[in-house]
């Protein structure tokens, strides 16, 4: 996405601005009802985990909402214009296959450990100090990284949609989304990620069925991309296209395959359900209801693709899309549909940052075993979440390359996937050699990421595949010369943070 | 109508009417549970009085 993009919106800056203090409102009036709807948030369980008694399909929505974020909105409509038809179903199918192959694996250390917060504190009592920190900076960078995008990406569609500055428009955006974070804890984030996950389904469906029937129908639709398929896309309506897998397809399942497991906000959600059975309701149903999104923002590339929209860069597609179908309302629909995927996602991510540094961080580095004075946890929780929040919002406002932060973001998570796979399963994994692992495959995947970014010639899968095979093979290895004694579980159900 | 228009038909209408029925869905079931949880709590108040 280009910060430069010169998109000619039809909407003034004084509606610009009221569109920017709808989504205020929307904060502050739900603020009210979290506010009037939670126990005291006054324990760590009750702010970072909501008391554990969230309904499932509340958790269901709010980790549909925190999946959807600026590239599900927007890179998947870019990829369909990009590729055709095949890369429509590349992306959502990748995310929706990361949660179901990741529901064994959450629902096996839930039951080992009912009362855990947060994945690096499994990795911690299970593994060591180590590796639990290895697993927590790397957890606290991907959620600064995460939010950081999203805050551009608010000034981006700010200024692209509603014609307002891309600075004061992403600082107030931000500060709006981290001020009602730190006041509500988990339960305000699920109530808002709920609503505006309603909003934007409503809104992209509202969006397509409205296009197809302005573009003239589907058949219409379809003869004008057989147009194409005859001119200049031959490959444009193949449901499966070698090229756009391997650019595209691949990449994104790559990617995706361990957000299930390696991400606070979906463990946030894991251990704030009640019973297992409404666990793994929300695990089914999330893959369920997040897989349309995705495709919808596919079908408006097409539709772009079919009316031959020319952005001057490829994420420009779907905001000029949506404003030649729907003139200034698609302007204002498209801008509350992405501000509010945006804003969910960094709100999730606020919160799992204060959940890291309480329970990562300050409870075993500094209270070293103590026992923890709850509200002081929380009283921290909030603190840090404001900072870090102010701390990415300003350095945000300075314009950056969104592929450079997405490509950082990506470097992060892969290698703590299958390592976490052995902590939870195999008993007698080496913890030190697994440790070593997680460190190996991290640091060589950054620098060969910086590779690819230097443009040294490296494939952009190289990082995944590099990743994943160190972390799948030298476990085994190290395992196989020097094994442990065998794990106990049942260590892990000790009653904490209840 | 050849079948690939047919399901690119399918598709292209299917796919906003599947994300709005799942969502409607769980909306639905979310104020059902909430209004079972409500009565229950009542009645749980009621035979304590």
């Amino acid at each position: 996405m280009s910060l430069d993009s010169k998109i000619v919106t039809p909407v003034t800056s004084l509606e610009g601005w009221l569109v920017v203090a709808f989504v205020a409102i929307a904060f502050f009036v739900i603020a009210l009802f979290a506010y009037k709807t939670q126990k005291k948030a006054d324990s760590t369980a009750s702010y970072f985990a909501a008391g554990r008694g969230v309904p499932w399909q509340v958790a269901c929505l709010s980790l549909v909402a925190s999946w959807t974020w600026a590239t599900t909105t927007m890179a998947a409509g870019e990829g369909a214009y990009t590729h055709g038809f095949a890369a429509s179903w590349y992306y959502p199918i990748g995310g929706g296959i990361g949660i179901l192959i990741a529901i064994p694996i959450l629902n096996r250390v839930r039951k080992v450990m009912p009362y855990g917060l947060t994945f690096p504190e499994f990795i911690r009592r299970r593994i060591g100090p180590g590796a639990g920190l290895i697993n927590a900076v790397g957890s606290v960078v991907f959620q600064a990284f995460t939010i950081w995008l999203q805050i551009v990406g608010a000034g981006i569609v700010c200024r692209s949609l509603l014609g307002l500055p891309f600075r004061s428009s992403a600082i107030i955006i931000g500060v709006v989304t981290i001020a009602f974070s730190v006041a509500n804890g988990l339960w305000g984030v699920l109530l808002t990620d709920s609503f505006q996950i309603s909003v934007i389904v409503v809104g992209m469906s509202f969006i397509c069925l409205f296009g197809l029937q302005h573009i003239g129908g589907a058949e219409t639709f379809y003869n004008l991309l057989l147009a194409k398929e005859a001119t200049t896309m031959p490959l444009v309506l193949d449901p499966i296209n070698v090229p756009a897998a391997i650019a595209y397809g691949i990449p994104f399942t790559l990617g995706y395959i361990g957000y299930g497991v390696i991400e606070q906000n979906v463990w946030g959600r894991v251990w704030s359900v009640r019973t297992e059975k409404d666990f793994l309701k929300a695990c089914v149903g999330t893959s369920l209801a997040w897989i349309p999104i995705p495709l919808m923002s596919a079908i408006i590339g097409m539709l772009g693709l079919a009316m031959n929209v020319q952005g001057e860069v490829g994420t420009d597609v779907i905001p000029l899309t949506i404003m030649t179908l729907l003139g200034k309302g698609g302007a204002v629909v498209g801008a509350i549909v992405i501000l509010f995927a945006l804003t969910s996602t960094m709100s999730s991510c606020i919160c799992s940052i204060g959940t890291h540094v309480v329970v990562d961080l300050y409870e075993p580095y500094i209270l070293k075993g103590k026992k923890a004075d709850e509200k002081m946890n929380v009283k921290i929780g909030r603190w840090t979440m404001a900072i870090m929040g102010i701390v990415m919002v300003i350095s945000t406002a300075r314009e950056m390359s969104l592929m450079y932060i997405n490509m950082f973001i990506n470097c992060v998570l892969p290698p703590l996937f299958i390592p976490f796979i052995y902590a939870a399963f195999w008993k007698k994994v080496n913890k030190k050699g697994l440790t070593l692992t997680m460190f190996i495959a991290m640091v060589g995947n950054v620098i060969l990421s910086a590779m690819v970014l230097a443009g040294t010639g490296v494939g952009a899968n190289t990082p995944y595949i590099y990743s994943y095979v160190v972390s799948f093979i030298l476990p085994i290895i190290i395992t196989a010369v020097k094994p442990d004694d065998p794990f106990d579980y049942a260590l892990l159900g000790e009653k904490f943070h209840v | 109508m050849r079948l690939p228009l047919i399901i690119f038909q399918i598709w292209m209408w299917g796919v906003p009417i599947w994300g709005l029925c799942a969502l409607a869905y769980l909306l639905f079931t979310v104020l059902r549970d909430a209004s079972k949880f409500k009565k229950e709590q009542a009645a749980d108040s009621a035979k304590k009085e």
